[in-house]
């Protein structure tokens, strides 16, 4: 077990390590494409018959004459009728003096709904437009895609174990990591801080956690709206608010639904020290740490001997609603002899029984469902005395 | 056409990987508990309250001063830090009445002692009792009485102070012991020499020879019944043998033309080891108590000399110049060439097997100072605790995690002392002695 959670961590970290860098990094191995010159230039309509009269003259039309109007996002060049279709238009065609011959190409309209930088307006000035400004025009599709998507790491990040979600750095999943995940998207990763025996079940089905992938593209609903939600909220609805679609199969899903109620009829098992699978909210990140910081502190090993300094214990503990500790079980241990793990047992139970005499263990009033029974690895391996 | 990759585009690929890694790790997660890993705890002394054991019936000042002892010999170690009474809020009033956890918690004691002295006659009985207080519970195996003579109060404190130490620290005991040792007097050019023997902690010295003639390197035997060491009472340096009980002495392997140094006793105490000089070159021999057959162990032209055996009897590591400068070596006990352990820079003598069989102590010179270090059996992690102008001739506690050695100052008025240190290096402090001591050597747990 302890293995494995130490897998599950090092796995976590390797993945963020790899976000981090691929950010960091790819600037520098996929350089970005030349920033799209915005140029802005004056337009005027013309009609076909015009422009019909513009393709069949060869010379050039006089400058004063308004260019086409040119659709966006259409990579062929431009009108060319006579020469040669450019086979690409990335190098610039100004050579080819027949598609325009006119010293001013076609100008290129930049996103009209787009207002101009203003740091980069030139407006009042018509500037020459190079055809190969199509090929510089903006994805929208990408950036669609890319904005609001933020809400299934978030959903990820809470149930894990790590302390911060700190999955994703798009700030919209960052504001959705500040709402409270609700009780339907937790059961959906399988943490070990939460579980219903319906998600472990659930997850021994499918052999993975399910897929929380959006079946479509979210919407990009406000996250203040989000927020407004009542976060304990346990209906697939809630997922989708958040933009969230727990799963893409429906069938998965009312299974989740129908094992969700089988669980709630089961009788609650007896309180103190009976219940291993916490049934409550997970703890958060901080919430541990406060729990271990505040026993460490009584964690004395000043008259340990050294075979206990080489040891480590797994001890779970079984507490009442008053966060008193009323049950110790060793789990796991290891070290150089029984007595030294014997001794370090003590001390572990020590260290949590005086925690709780002196100003008592940090448990969140609101989880005792969850904090019930827990687990606490004292490892002495680490503390080596000089 | 290929679209090149953007920000925006690796931001998303970098956020699909995040989620990618978010959900595979709770399927690496384990299921149950919260799972809470305690982070770096703390080392400082246990805080213990010991109330002064109760008088139960003409015990006098023995309850006051066992208590006393107890005390001392827990603090010394440096694991403990005794609450003072004047901070005790409940009194322990009866040995078997019922106790106010609450009360000692309030204070932070984390173990409780109480104990009773009971005087009839020249018979002592004294009773003991911890208590984990934040378990509410007594400590295993720390609840016991002894019973014997006055004279022998003071054990009966080292041997209160042994259980509570090994029950909660795991170590094992090392309170009731003694130390034998060379008492110094006179100038630094005209030393007087004297055997001795006190308690570890240095109370009760009591003189095993005279000063008449120079004594050096003294040994315990593995019961602690005989004592060897080195005398120069002929003018050469010769193994002596000595009762503790009776002070009866003799003359290991008189040779003529030879000088034997350095013996010790093998763990069953039936076989001395020893360094024997004859025509100049030093080699280690071991002689049988019972036959009286002698067996040389080394064949060297260098130095070989200081021999300890290993605590099975198998190894015997000894110090040798065969490089050059004195280093460290193991051979089995047979005898044999030997394979050096030692690798630092610098000069390593006086080795010393731990009773443990874990670690070899030892003196290393190096860059003009001397220490007191440890190393593993294979010469691995080498450890120095201690450093000064000159620290030498280590010896081990019987459990194996204590040292005392000697220390010199400096000068032309530079005194010899006592000193002892724990293995880890913490807890260095010099051992009360009536004047200059040196060549401490440890007995065993005493029965």
């Amino acid at each position: 077990m302890e293995t494995r959670f130490h897998t599950g961590t090092v796995v976590s970290a390797i993945g963020h390590l790899g976000l981090v860098l691929w950010v960091m990094v790819g600037d520098w191995l996929f350089a970005d494409a030349p920033p799209d010159e915005v140029i802005v230039t004056s337009v005027s309509m013309i009609s076909s018959e015009e422009f019909a009269a513009l393709q069949a003259g060869a010379t050039p039309t006089p400058v004063e004459e308004p260019a086409p109007v040119r659709p966006q996002a259409r990579p062929e060049p431009v009108a060319e009728p006579p020469p040669e279709p450019e086979p690409e238009p990335l190098p610039e065609p100004l050579p080819e003096p027949e598609p325009l011959p006119e010293p001013e190409p076609e100008p290129e309209p930049e996103p009209v709904v787009a207002p101009p930088p203003s740091d980069v307006v030139q407006a009042e000035e018509e500037q020459t437009i190079q055809s190969e400004s199509t090929e510089i025009q903006p994805t929208p599709e990408a950036e669609d895609i890319v904005a609001p998507d933020p809400v299934q790491p978030e959903t990820e990040a809470e149930t894990s174990d790590a302390p911060e979600p700190a999955v994703s750095e798009d700030p919209a999943a960052e504001e959705v990591i500040q709402q409270e995940p609700t009780e339907a998207t937790v059961p959906e990763d399988t943490g070990d801080i939460t579980q219903t025996e319906a998600n472990v079940e659930q997850d021994a089905e499918t052999g993975m956690t399910t897929s929380i992938r959006p079946r479509t593209r979210p919407q990009p609903a406000p996250e203040t709206e989000v927020a407004a939600e009542e976060p304990p909220a346990e209906a697939p609805a809630e997922s989708a608010e958040l933009n969230v679609q727990p799963v893409d199969d429906t069938a998965t899903q009312d299974a989740i639904e129908a094992l969700l109620g089988e669980a709630a009829d089961v009788p609650v098992e007896e309180a103190s020290g009976g219940q291993d699978l916490p049934q409550g909210p997970p703890l958060t990140g901080g919430e541990m740490g406060d729990i271990s910081s505040a026993i460490a502190r009584r964690w004395n090993l000043g008259a340990a001997s050294t075979d206990v300094l080489s040891s480590m214990v797994v001890i779970r503990v079984s507490f009442d609603e008053g966060g008193r500790p009323v049950d110790f079980e060793l789990l796991e241990s290891s070290g150089p002899s029984q007595a030294a793990i014997d001794n370090l047992y003590s001390i572990a139970r020590r260290a949590v029984n005086r925690t709780h005499s002196e100003g008592g263990i940090p448990l969140p009033p609101d989880k005792f469902d969850t904090w019930r029974v827990l687990d606490f690895v004292f490892d002495a391996n680490g503390m080596r005395v000089r | 056409m290929i679209r090149p990759m953007n920000k925006a585009f690796g931001a998303l690929l970098a956020l699909a990987l995040g989620v990618g890694m978010l959900v595979a790790t709770p399927v690496l997660a384990q299921s149950g508990p919260p799972r809470i890993v305690i982070g770096q705890g703390v080392i400082e002394p246990m805080p213990i309250a010991i109330p002064t054991f109760i008088d139960e019936g003409g015990a006098g000042e023995y309850a006051r001063e066992i208590s006393r002892v107890v005390i001392a010999n827990l603090e010394g170690t440096g694991f403990f830090r005794n609450i003072g009474e004047e901070a005790h809020i409940s009194r322990i009033t009866s040995f078997d009445g019922g106790v106010a956890f609450e009360d000692w918690k309030a204070i932070n004691a984390q173990v409780l002692v109480t104990g009773a002295v009971s005087v009839s006659g020249d018979r002592i009985t004294v009773k003991f009792r911890a208590y984990d207080v934040f378990n509410g519970t007594t400590l295993e195996g720390a609840a016991l009485q002894f019973a014997g003579t006055t004279q022998g109060w003071r054990r009966m404190a080292h041997k209160v102070a042994d259980v509570i130490y090994s029950t909660i620290t795991g170590e094992g005991a090392y309170f009731d012991s003694r130390v034998v040792f060379v008492s110094e007097s006179g100038p630094k050019n005209a030393r007087l020499k004297r055997l001795a023997v006190m308690d570890y902690d240095g109370a009760n010295v009591a003189f095993l020879t005279d000063s008449n003639s120079i004594v050096l390197a003294p040994r315990f035997s593995p019961t602690g019944d005989r004592i060897l060491y080195t005398s120069y009472e002929t003018g050469f340096p010769r193994i002596t043998l000595m009762d503790v009980a009776t002070l009866r002495r003799q003359t290991l392997d008189e040779q003529p033309g030879t000088m034997t140094f350095a013996p010790r006793f093998s763990p069953d105490g039936g076989t001395v080891v020893f360094s024997l000089e004859r025509g100049g070159n030093t080699d280690i021999y071991s002689l049988s108590l019972s036959s009286g057959q002698l067996t040389q162990l080394t064949n060297a032209p260098s130095i070989e000399t200081a021999p300890s055996y290993s605590p099975d009897g198998s190894q015997i590591v000894f110090e040798s110049d065969r490089t050059g400068s004195p280093q460290i070596y193991v051979m089995p006990a047979s005898g044999g060439e030997g394979s050096r352990i030692s690798a630092g820079e610098g000069r390593y003598g006086t080795p010393v097997w731990s009773p443990r069989g874990d670690y070899i102590a030892f003196t290393k010179q190096n860059a003009g100072r001397f220490h007191i270090g440890v190393m593993r059996t294979d010469g691995s992690e080498e450890r120095l605790l201690t450093a000064s102008f000159l620290d030498e001739g280590p010896t081990w506690a019987p459990n194996g995690r204590v040292l005392m050695f000697t220390r010199e100052t400096a000068g032309a008025d530079g005194q010899t002392s006592l000193w002892s240190v724990d293995i880890t290096g913490r807890n260095l402090k010099q051992i009360p002695t009536n004047g200059p001591a040196s060549d401490p050597a440890w007995s065993p747990l005493l029965p």
